[in-house]
């Protein structure tokens, strides 16, 4: 801890760390200087001159004018922000930025949220001065979600700072000099980093604005907002989702210094436009005939509890939801419950589910620390293993980038070359399932090149974290990471380890006491065993592994808030409330009990699932079950503070929770294939189910199809833009690309979510 | 008073500049300084630089021996850079190009010494882009120096080496500034770094670097060859050495002197440069390349040292005079030399960069009789305002601005009145 010294600001005196950030400090303490260079993610600069006040080391010596963001805190200083010139001196700062600011607030998209705006105000410049033409630009197309107007600009740096030196981007630039900087990029074209959109959050005026909202735009103070989590993957950002009469506008973040503070990934700031898609449900659905939902809600109850009369409890099965909440799964137990069921399958496969349930259970032990995103930033090793952090958990991958810039060591070690790889100082590109056996022989210890740089690496650091994936159902893989981990762990010397999942709640469902395999269930519906399942929020007529049971169930409840292959089948459909409308509790990758606000839409359904269940419970005469429900009955979960997960609530940052039981024995590594695995390629824009609805995210997604290596496609006389028919091999065909950063023996497919076309509607503000 | 050539030992600048070469140089006392320091110890130079007195003459004359006390010595193992400054954008300064394009391997071998006291291993010539052939010049010279074992590997009979690349510049003012300069070495954006950290411990690629002025490096194999004393002996009134001194601007004999430090500037405007050039009385001069205050002809007996120039309210900057006379107009002057801070502003921070085109604009809407009434008000406002940038650029152009809005206020203010008078006339 740095010394505590005592400084004096405006006539009151403070007590803060020697060395503090004097305009962090006067910020934190809720006093607002003027600022637009300075950002805490960034750093100082210096640039725009906007902080200054006077400043003196001692009472007894002269102040003078200095920048409080490039001062730090020395015992005895005397800061005054009131002094006279200083106010006079960034008065007229902003008086130099208005030079040539178009003042084009009426129409501009940053109107009421815009710091220059605020300064302005602050700073009490209220009269124009000048009479000289002003300068101006043309503005560049970046891409479906960006959009830029450079006339705007106040030369802050902030956009470089961030997109550059922060998020390590390399297309976006400062070209020029003296009052003509230009901000942008080399010529017209798509940004290429994956956290494009917190341009739009750093730069301070409205240069770079969001693209989709300012389609639709409405006065940021008209929007509908609450806190929520972002769906779109298991980091679990906080977020502002904000909505104007029926729809949602944006997706913008929100502060949480313990998972993500100023930013977010592209995939989740505009992935949320699966919201207004014209096949979002608002009516129940029974036999083919529209209903209300509590109608519907009626006809299921009495539909499931003839079922299980004429058929006994051991007839309906659920499929719990990755995506929906701690509490919808646990009101879809209730309800299975309440028909003397127990019987639920969350999962896609049995693979996927060890992993995922190994993951969460080592997770939850507690055993090893898990690295929050912060955590990460400050990490002086770092090995990824299994996956592609930036297209699997994108925010894992800004994270990582920042402890890159620290100089740490990064290390990947997975089938195919992602967006981070450029970054890693080694990276060792092997056929999936071969994972497992790297791993070992890096905790072996010995080894030679690669396994012996990461072993030697990881020896000398003092803040290690291990990444793993667990979207590829590779169980041997979470045990063996978890056994280096364990080793690389001391007292001392604490060793991260942290796994990330397919979807946002999937680490919640993993902790369920009760699931079973899906294969198991869908048999059982096959051979006519089961007569009814229960859908929660999932698309399983689209999971392969359960396709065939949907379509030859009997009777099918699908709940969910939009339209899909499940829905389309289903016997009956009950409507619920998108994410973003809806409220709960879901679990991050860290295990942090994440609770979200829900909020009233109308032209939408209106209960949240977890409402929707709960309902047929009552129906089905279960409210002592649904009295007595916790998430214990549910989940093998308390906080770590030993108070249960009910009542997590906005506001307090999630506690992470913790399960008393032991991690399974990881099963043993299968003996390693001799010919081609097969690999599913998640992408960053168009994998994940949600989000790739969203239109400007289908528009980024790349195109569906398989992968090979140059000497895999060679040996099969197969080159790249070709269609390739590998029916026979796998069962697979599709649009080849040859992709050398693939490893060999590894046959590619790529996870594209077939989009819903969806035009946007006509709005008004 | 008759000076000792020095510098221009072997430069005549009135006979046209050719490049003195390695042979000429060496016959006439060449690389006699390093074979002096070679002798010594680094620590030992470096005593002999800060016993001379040297002090910068990149402009702002910062003791060059305290410059150097704060780079690494003995425990430091990694590598240290040293870079001559030849970036000499500063309007009315044409020294450094006489130095470099007339003899090179004095900047060679003043450089080498410091490489050698600094335990340098590395070095660069940074070199405006106008002075190309310089650079080829400086080029040609570094091969002919590598040839007789001035630079490379083992170097008179020790293990010191030294490596030297001549670098050319793109071309901007701000590539002066050493903290830019640094940045554009890396292939960066010249714009300048927040200091502390110094170049000295953080500098090139963050590593100590020592940047010095071409003038600073030729003064060292003279110091060297024959002693700190002689050195201090130089110049007049206790200031150490020679110094380079121009004139430019309406003067009958433009050129370059070498001159004692301390020489009285009516002596340079009146012995050397030979009056004004067109019959009009001197009106005033800006002593030290454009970004030092004007003075005015009472002020001409001011010796030209940096003490005294700095006693007077200017700087000795790089002491080339550009001067005015009665037939110029302040005003356009002064919009002329705005332009200039206008144009080449690195685009960095807000007073500067938006502030000096408004200014620019001010003042030349006052020349052109569009001036208002509350113009001089906005101007003093921004003179103020300049003195607070990020580096020490705008305050160099504050320096002649300031000073003409307020020695040659009325002339403003008569421009200003003029259009009032004009527009009272209408109504
Ligand atoms: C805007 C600006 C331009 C400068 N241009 C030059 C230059 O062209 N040559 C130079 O030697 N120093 C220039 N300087 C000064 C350098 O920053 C630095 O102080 C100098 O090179 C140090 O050398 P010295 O200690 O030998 O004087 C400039 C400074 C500023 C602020
Ligand atoms: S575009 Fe925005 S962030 Fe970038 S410099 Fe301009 S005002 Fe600052
Ligand atoms: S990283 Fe994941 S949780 Fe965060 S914004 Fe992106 S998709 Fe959403
Ligand atoms: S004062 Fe001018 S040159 Fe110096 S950093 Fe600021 S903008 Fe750049
Ligand atoms: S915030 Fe301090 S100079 Fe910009």
């Amino acid at each position: 801890m740095a010394e505590k010294i005592k400084v004096t600001i405006d006539g009151t005196e403070h007590e803060v760390e020697a060395g503090e950030n004097i305009l962090q400090v006067c910020l934190d303490k809720g006093m607002l200087i003027p600022h637009f260079c300075y950002h805490e993610a960034m750093g100082p600069l210096g640039a725009c001159r906007l902080c200054a006040a006077n400043i003196a080391p001692a009472a007894d010596k002269p102040g003078r004018l200095e920048m409080t963001c490039m001062t730090r805190a020395s015992a005895g200083m005397v800061i005054n922000v009131n002094d006279e010139y200083a106010t006079k001196f960034r008065k007229s700062v902003i008086e130099d930025l208005m030079l040539n600011h178009p003042h084009d607030c009426p129409v501009c998209d940053e109107g009421g949220e815009c710091m220059l705006q605020d300064m302005t105000v602050i700073t009490e410049h209220q009269h124009r001065r000048t009479r000289f033409p002003k300068r101006t630009w043309k503005n560049q197309y970046l891409g479906p979600l960006v959009h830029h107007e450079m006339n705007r600009c106040i030369t802050c740096y902030r956009c470089v700072r961030y997109y550059g030196d922060y998020a390590l981007g390399s297309d976006l630039g400062a070209y020029g000099s003296r009052n003509r900087v230009y901000f942008g990029r080399l010529n017209d074209g798509v940004l290429e980093s994956e956290f494009s959109g917190n341009l739009i959050d750093v730069c301070p005026t409205g240069v770079f604005t969001n693209k989709r909202f300012r389609e639709v735009y409405t006065r940021p103070w008209d929007l509908q907002t609450a806190r929520s989590v972002c769906v779109s993957c298991s980091v679990g950002c906080n977020v502002l989702p904000g909505f104007r009469h029926t729809d949602l506008r944006r997706i913008k973040p929100a502060e949480n210094d313990a998972v993500n503070k100023y930013f977010m990934c592209d995939r989740g700031r505009y992935g949320g436009e699966f919201v207004n898609l014209p096949s979002r449900l608002s009516d129940a659905r029974v036999s083919g005939t529209s209903m209300m939902t509590e109608d519907g809600i009626d006809a299921v109850a009495a539909q499931l509890k003839d079922i299980a009369t004429k058929h006994g409890a051991g007839a309906i099965a659920g499929l719990g939801s990755q995506r929906a909440s701690l509490e919808a799964n646990a009101a879809l137990t209730a309800v299975l419950k309440a028909l003397g069921s127990d019987r639920v399958a969350c999962f896609g496969s049995q693979a996927d589910r060890e992993a995922a349930r190994l993951a969460a259970s080592i997770t939850a032990s507690r055993e090893l620390p898990t690295p929050s995103l912060p955590g990460l930033e400050k990490a002086d090793f770092v090995l990824s293993v299994g996956g592609d952090l930036t297209a699997e958990a994108p925010m894992l991958d800004l994270a990582i980038r920042q402890a890159v810039r620290q100089k740490a060591p990064l290390f990947i070690v997975s089938p195919r070359a992602g967006s981070l790889d450029k970054f890693a100082t080694a990276s060792l590109r092997t056929a999936p399932g071969t994972e497992a056996g790297i791993v070992k022989e890096i905790a072996a210890g010995g080894g030679k090149d690669f396994v012996a740089q990461v072993a030697t690496a990881l020896k000398s650091a003092k803040s290690p974290v291990i990444l793993c994936s667990t979207l590829h159902g590779d169980a041997a893989l979470v045990g063996a990471v978890y056994q280096l981990a364990k080793s690389a762990n001391t007292a001392d010397r604490p060793c991260g380890l942290a796994y990330y999942y397919k979807s946002a709640n999937t680490a919640g469902v993993a902790l369920a006491r009760k699931d079973e395999s899906p294969e198991a269930i869908a048999a059982d519906a096959k051979s006519g065993k089961i007569k009814a399942l229960v859908v929660l929020e999932r698309n399983a007529a689209a999971e392969p592994a359960l396709a065939e049971a949907i379509a030859q169930c009997e009777y099918v409840v699908a709940i969910d808030c939009y339209e899909n292959a499940t829905t389309n089948d289903a016997s009956a459909v009950l409507p619920c409330v998108a994410h973003y409308q809806s409220f709960g509790t879901i679990l991050n990758f860290e295990g942090r009990a994440q609770h979200f606000s829900g909020l009233n839409i109308p032209g939408s359904a209106t209960m949240a699932s977890s409402e929707v269940l709960l309902n047929i419970a009552e129906r089905l005469g279960a409210s002592e079950i649904i009295q007595g429900l916790d998430f214990h009955d549910v989940y093998d979960i308390t906080t770590e503070s030993g108070k249960a997960v009910d009542g997590i609530r906005t506001g307090d940052s999630g506690a992470l929770v913790k399960s008393d039981s032991k991690p399974t024995a990881p099963p043993s590594a299968k003996p390693a294939s001799t010919g081609m695995v097969a690999w599913h390629i998640h992408h960053t824009f168009g994998s994940e189910e949600l989000s790739a609805m969203s239109p400007p995210i289908a528009e980024l997604a790349p195109a569906a199809g398989l992968e090979l290596n140059p000497e895999d496609a060679k040996s099969r006389n197969l080159s790249d833009g070709q269609n390739a028919d590998l029916t026979k091999e796998f069962g697979v065909s599709g649009l080849l690309t040859v992709n050398a950063g693939l490893a060999k023996g590894t046959l590619g497919i790529r996870v594209i979510q077939t989009a819903v076309s969806a035009p946007r509607k006509e709005v008004t503000a | 008073m008759t000076t000792q050539k020095v510098l221009f030992k072997n430069i005549d600048t009135f006979k046209g500049v050719t490049p003195c070469s390695y042979e000429q140089y060496v016959k006439g006392g060449g690389y006699e300084g390093a074979k002096a320091a070679f002798k010594k110890t680094p620590h030992e130079v470096q005593q002999v630089i800060k016993d001379s007195n040297l002090r910068g003459r990149g402009g702002a004359g910062f003791p060059t021996g305290l410059k150097w006390s704060f780079v690494p010595m003995d425990n430091f193992k990694g590598q240290k850079y040293l870079i001559c400054n030849c970036d000499e954008m500063e309007p009315g300064t044409f020294k450094d190009r006489a130095l470099v394009y007339g003899d090179p391997h004095q900047l060679i071998e003043g450089m080498l010494i410091a490489a050698y006291a600094l335990q340098m291993t590395k070095g660069f010539i940074f070199i405006r882009y106008e002075y190309k052939k310089g650079a080829r010049i400086l080029e040609e010279a570094c091969a002919e120096a590598k040839k007789h074992g001035f630079l490379g590997k083992k170097l008179l009979g020790t293990d010191f080496e030294f490596e030297l690349d001549v670098h050319l510049s793109a071309g901007r003012y701000i590539c002066g500034e050493e903290t830019a300069l640094i940045n554009s070495l890396e292939g960066k954006r010249a714009n300048p770094r927040s200091k502390p950290p110094f170049p000295q411990i953080k500098g090139f690629l963050g590593q100590p670097t020592i940047v010095n002025n071409v003038e600073t490096f030729c003064n060292m194999p003279h110091i060297l060859a024959h002693g700190a004393d002689w050195f201090k002996g130089l110049g007049l009134n206790g200031n150490a050495g020679t110094k380079i001194m121009g004139a430019s601007g309406r003067v009958k004999n433009p050129g370059l002197w070498e001159l004692p430090l301390g020489v009285p500037m009516r002596d340079i405007l009146e012995k050397h440069a030979q009056g004004p050039s067109r019959g009009k009385a001197f009106k005033a001069v800006i002593p030290g390349g454009l970004s030092t205050p004007m003075m005015t002809p009472e002020q001409f007996d001011t010796p030209m040292d940096f003490d005294s120039i700095a006693k007077a309210g200017s700087r000795l900057g790089t002491a080339g005079l550009i001067v005015f006379d009665e037939g110029d107009c302040m005003v356009d002057s002064t919009a002329n030399i705005m332009k200039f801070y206008a144009r080449e502003s690195c685009g960095f921070c807000t007073p500067c960069r938006e502030g000096i085109p408004w200014i620019l604009d001010i003042v030349r809407a006052i020349g052109a009789g569009n001036g208002e009434k509350d113009d001089m008000s906005i101007l003093d406002d921004m003179s103020k305002h300049i003195m607070h940038t990020f580096c020490a650029f705008a305050p160099g152009a504050q320096g002649p601005f300031l000073s003409a809005i307020t020695t040659f206020r009325s002339e403003f203010e008569a421009f200003i009145k003029s259009r009032e008078a004009a527009a009272a006339g209408v109504n």
